[in-house]
């Protein structure tokens, strides 16, 4: 199922697969981008946050650990939409897929999500209300980041947001290496694994010194229970 | 039969209604969240559309469905949708949000009727949700250029409010319910999206094939949305939506039952087990 406009904008002709592998990828909002702030919630809801900041355990291997173990669940999901295309909204990758630059496009996602969750989490000590922020962020970047669209259609300064997301351009090499079977050489497969390093370089240090940062600062406030 | 004592009713509904609106009001994360949440996801649901061809290609599609404004009736199925949610949260995960604060002995101890603790949670939810339906209106003349095609005001009212109580009646009977399960976090989650496919927020229920259509016909945000397009949208009086109001009027009686139901067994549960508190 396609329209010619999807086609000439997209280059690929099935829109039920285009939009298979955009929500595959829904699962890793919730699990990394959202992971980490998730865990601070939960910990303040069920009283163990003051205990768990004052181990002396390093808070990015525990924010870590907590998310790989909401990824192993979210990759469980993953493959299970993918099935679920191939069952029912006929999905088929390309007759040549290719997987190495899928799985490169994915990863590279799932390391820059990571480090925008550090940011997040941070900003959820002060903000509480995890719950709300996430159901206001996760339709933002569902729009933005052309899950269920391409975001050639949005607006000038719309399309400016989406790539500064990264999920933006996971998906589009994970869509262009499935569903066109492109190799690394590809121009906007380099664009995209270029923008998706860099994201990386600068969100790891940010996501890690904002969430010091702002760590130290609820430690002061004593805020760090309330919720 | 005990007749209710009214004032005690009422005070306890003055109190938890109060209070939600204090909590509300505390974060102001919240109160942005609320404000904000509307324009991504009608952007999203309108935007999908945009994938297949100009506004105008689209409008003249779903005119075989009887759509007679595209923006309309997207703006109009996510309202009612957000207010689903909203009630969802509010009313049916807010016994578990006791339990999680470590207040659900507390108030189950209390001589308070639940039901009116529920239906005061319910309240608020819709007043803290209120301004997305100016919000959304106001949006959505300046950017679509939708213009309501309204011929009865008060058909516009009743079916506002029968679905507003229809609304609430799901969160009195998935509060219990999720208490029981001790699985709110997932469940609400987990029926957001299944909802919004087949309620058609983002497009007639009529586009479905015939045994989804059934499942769509079994929830009260289908019907709903069907009254509110049908008043707005295309100058439908009270005898067009007539069907539409009594399924939902026996959908919200039969979900207060239940929700009625469902608090009993939590009572009883809590006496007998004691383990109110776990989750």
């Amino acid at each position: 199922m396609a329209s010619d406009f999807f086609t000439t904008i997209t280059g690929m002709q099935d829109y039920l697969a285009y939009a298979t592998i955009g929500f595959a990828f829904n699962s890793f909002i919730f699990s990394v981008a959202f992971g980490g702030s998730n865990a601070i919630r939960g910990e303040q809801q069920e009283g163990t946050a003051e205990l768990v900041f004052l181990t002396p355990a390093n808070k990015f291997a525990w924010i870590l650990g907590k998310t790989v173990g909401n990824l192993c669940f979210s990759l469980i999901t993953f493959f299970t939409i993918l099935f679920l295309g191939i069952i029912f909204f006929g999905f088929r990758p390309t007759t040549a897929p290719n997987f190495p630059l899928t799985f490169l496009g994915i990863l590279l996602t799932l390391i820059a999500l990571t480090a925008f969750s550090f940011v997040y989490a941070g900003v959820c000590f002060f903000a509480k209300r995890e719950e709300e922020l996430s159901q206001v962020l996760w339709p933002m970047m569902v729009f933005f980041s052309g899950l269920a669209f391409p975001v050639e259609i949005l607006p000038q300064w719309a399309q400016l947001i989406s790539w500064l997301i990264p999920l933006t351009h996971g998906l589009n090499i994970t869509r262009r290496a499935l569903l066109l079977g492109v190799c690394f050489s590809d121009p906007s497969v380099i664009l995209g694994l270029e923008i998706l390093v860099l994201q990386t370089i600068i969100l790891m240090p940010t996501g890690f010194l904002l969430f010091s940062k702002l760590e130290k600062s609820v430690r002061k406030s004593g805020a760090l229970a309330t919720y | 039969l005990k007749m209710p004592d009214i004032t005690a009713e009422w005070r306890t509904f003055r109190a938890v209604f109060l209070r939600n609106l204090k909590i509300y009001t505390a974060y102001k994360a919240w109160i942005i969240a609320t404000i904000i949440w509307p324009i991504p996801l009608l952007a999203l649901n309108i935007y999908t559309y945009y994938a297949f061809g100009t506004p105008e290609d689209i409008a003249q599609r779903l005119q075989s469905y009887g759509i007679s404004s595209f923006a309309g009736m997207i703006i109009i199925g996510t309202i009612i949708y957000l207010f689903y949610n909203r009630l969802l949260w509010g009313t049916g995960v807010s016994i578990q949000s006791e339990r999680w604060m470590g207040t659900i002995e507390v108030l189950f101890l209390t001589p308070a009727n639940k039901m009116t603790v529920l239906i005061a949670c319910g309240i608020s939810s819709v007043v803290e949700a209120s301004w997305w339906i100016v919000s959304i209106f106001l949006l959505s003349s300046l950017i679509f250029g939708v213009t309501p095609n309204i011929s009865s005001w008060l058909a516009v009212f009743v079916c506002l409010i029968s679905t507003i109580a229809a609304l609430v009646s799901i969160g009195v009977f998935f509060a219990g319910f999720f208490v029981l399960t001790r699985a709110a976090d997932n469940l609400a989650s987990g029926l957001q999206a299944p909802i919004r496919f087949f309620s058609g927020v983002a497009f007639p229920v009529t586009a479905l094939p015939q045994m989804l259509q059934y499942i769509s016909y079994l929830i009260p945000v289908t019907y709903g949305i069907s009254t509110m397009r049908k008043t707005i949208l295309a100058s439908g009086n009270l005898s067009a939506v007539w069907f539409e109001l009594l399924c939902l009027y026996i959908m919200t009686t039969i979900f207060l039952i239940a929700g009625q139901f469902c608090l009993k067994i939590v009572e009883r549960q809590a006496k007998k087990k004691g383990t109110l508190y776990q989750y």
